[in-house]
């Protein structure tokens, strides 16, 4: 496994982590479908949230949440609808959020949580 | 966080003080400008961001949102780049945004955060004077120019890290070099003499007359035989321009990037000559989006000179006709109408034919009469019924002694200006050149008139060269010192007016 899929599974493992503790049920992690992946499927009470983790060991190549274009947000939508549709279930919502993980070389991880960024 | 700063941008002439705001959210990292920038503003965001990472400042890691109000007015150019910034990073609070509300900055960046000159810069800070915004920030190239305007005080920036460093950010104000406005190719220097012209009495007077009373002046003559050097010795005889006009001038010039800020607002009425291949939006302005001055505004107060006059496309010609009536020229494009001023001295020369030969007896001629007669003919009819004096210039000869010097022709010139203002001041008009007609004929006496009547009857002279060849008597008589036309003054401008000899 490259270095760089082994910094992201490590991001993603942290905010499934992070989120649990806060009172989140993980409903699924790197879920997939023909049109791509979600990388953390949630729920934040009756809301559903998919979550989509980026993970940077320094800013060096930007900030990590720049790296969420605009064609990302089009996909994750897209997944969103699938997932709706494969798992029938009402929810009071439905939202995306976007996490960004950075890693330093010493030092804490820093977790930055944007809410319905889509 | 909103942060809050001014700037100006142009539409021609006219400065727009403009609000820049910026709203700095969470949210995706983004960075959107609206209120109707064009292309070259919106690329404002790259250098802006570049900009700002080279002061050593960090840029916010958030949604950034510009907005540059009024924002229906459509807005263009570079100059905003620093308001941009300062606004984006007060939001940020990164710099003092109490401070930075009152500050009005004008500049455009490099990449390595150096503020680099705009063009207009005059007119901008005039407007933004005008609009109250006295502390004004501008490119340290351009500070020169910024302190003309009166009751400015502006403050040069080498870059961006100084800008901020003074509103209080962390910055690291590397040493830079200023960034020279670009050099202007032509350096402002006193006209030629008009002791240099040997001879030509007719065309001196003509000349005299015509700097007297702000006439239009057409010279017809064989090639070399001193009509260019004519024309650009008006200028030079031709009174200092005012502190009012200077400044328009200047920005003008300013604007179309032909200005030497070193040497202060701009006192000569300029000379402009644009050669016959010129197109018609290099004559009275054009470019895309807003349109740039062109040589009729350059010229406002001064000289357009149009050497070899009939060579000039009549397409080309007959675009003058706004300008020589109203005195400003409208150049309207899809973004909307521009205005500049384009009240200028036309000065126009021609060869008598396309030989140019036909003088005197008319023997080294080689052109057929119709062709002769065509050429004059190109300049039309509207455009010449304009031009108040013609004068014939003939070759120059060996015997011919030196003239008077520019000096000694000036202070008449001044003298017989003083004597129309004096006179017209109270209608609203400075030059016999602009007085009605209707009022001509009221206060001249019924004796000057007669000559002119005669002229009428006889079918030599239109309605309306009966009140041009009035002007011009007035002029003559200005020049003399005397206090209204007499016979001989309104003769002489019959003979100026109908072209002696050509």
């Amino acid at each position: 496994m490259a270095v760089k899929d082994a910094v992201g599974r490590y991001g993603e493992e942290l905010v499934a982590r992070t989120l649990a503790e806060d009172g989140w049920v993980v409903l699924a992690r790197n879920w997939r479908c023909a049109h791509g992946e979600v990388d953390i499927v949630a729920a934040e009470g009756r809301e559903l949230v998919f979550v989509e983790v980026k993970t940077r060991r320094s800013d060096a190549f930007g900030w990590p949440l720049a790296a969420v274009t605009r064609g990302k947000l089009a996909r994750l939508r897209l997944l969103a609808g699938e997932w709706v549709v494969t798992e029938q279930r009402a929810w009071a919502g439905i939202r995306i959020d976007v996490v960004g993980v950075t890693l330093p070389r010493a030092g804490r991880a820093v977790i930055e949580h944007l809410r319905g960024v889509g | 966080m909103i942060g809050r700063c001014r700037s100006v941008v142009l539409t021609g002439l006219t400065g727009h003080v403009v609000e820049v705001e910026a709203h700095v959210a969470r949210g995706l990292p983004a960075f959107t400008i609206v209120g109707l920038p064009d292309a070259s503003l919106a690329e404002a965001k790259d250098r802006v961001r570049a900009a700002v990472a080279s002061s050593g400042v960090e840029w916010p890691r958030h949604r950034i949102t510009v907005n540059l109000s009024p924002a229906s007015l459509p807005k263009s150019g570079p100059g905003t780049d620093l308001a941009i910034a300062v606004a984006v990073l007060a939001a940020a609070g990164t710099v003092d945004a109490l401070r930075a509300r009152d500050l009005l900055l004008l500049g455009e960046l490099g990449l390595d955060g150096r503020v680099r000159p705009v063009r207009g810069v005059l007119p901008a800070v005039a407007a933004a004077v005008a609009a109250g915004c006295t502390r004004v920030v501008v490119p340290a190239g351009n500070a020169a120019e910024a302190t003309l305007v009166a009751g400015a005080r502006v403050e040069g920036a080498v870059a961006l890290a100084t800008v901020l460093g003074s509103l209080g950010a962390d910055a690291q104000a590397e040493s830079l070099e200023e960034v020279p406005a670009p050099a202007v190719a032509a350096t402002r220097s006193d006209p030629p003499d008009l002791a240099e012209v040997r001879g030509q009495p007719v065309a001196r007077r003509a000349l005299e007359v015509a700097a007297a009373g702000g006439h239009h002046l057409l010279m017809v003559g064989p090639p070399g035989a001193g009509k260019t050097m004519l024309a650009e010795r008006l200028p030079g005889i031709l009174p200092a321009l005012g502190d009012e006009e200077a400044v328009r001038v200047t920005a003008v010039h300013s604007l179309a990037g032909a200005f030497d800020a070193a040497a202060g607002l701009i006192r000569r009425p300029p000379f402009e000559a644009p050669h016959h291949t010129a197109s018609a939006a290099a004559i009275v302005g054009g470019g895309a989006g807003l349109a740039r001055p062109g040589a009729v505004s350059l010229a406002h107060a001064g000289v357009l000179f149009l050497d070899e006059a009939p060579e000039f496309p009549s397409r080309v010609l007959d675009t003058l006709r706004q300008p020589l009536e109203r005195g400003e020229i409208v150049l309207h494009r899809a973004h909307g109408a521009t205005r500049y001023p384009a009240r200028f001295q036309l000065v126009l020369a021609a060869n008598p034919c396309p030989c140019g030969m036909f003088v005197g007896t008319g023997e080294g001629c080689t052109c057929t009469p119709l062709v002769r007669r065509r050429y004059l003919a190109r300049l039309s009819g509207p455009l010449l019924d304009r031009v108040d004096i013609r004068v014939a210039v003939g070759a120059a000869a060996r015997a011919d002694e030196p003239g008077e010097g520019t000096e000694a022709v000036a202070a008449r010139v001044a003298e017989a200006r003083a004597a129309a203002r004096a006179r017209l001041a109270p209608e609203g008009w400075s030059v016999a050149a602009e007085a009605s007609g209707p009022w001509l004929r009221r206060v001249t006496s019924r004796a000057a008139c007669a000559g002119l009547w005669r002229a009428v009857d006889r079918g030599a002279l239109t309605a309306r060269g009966f009140d041009r060849s009035l002007r011009l008597a007035w002029t003559l008589c200005d020049l003399d010192g005397s206090g209204s036309p007499a016979v001989h003054h309104v003769a002489e401008a019959l003979a100026l007016r109908q072209g002696e000899g050509a």
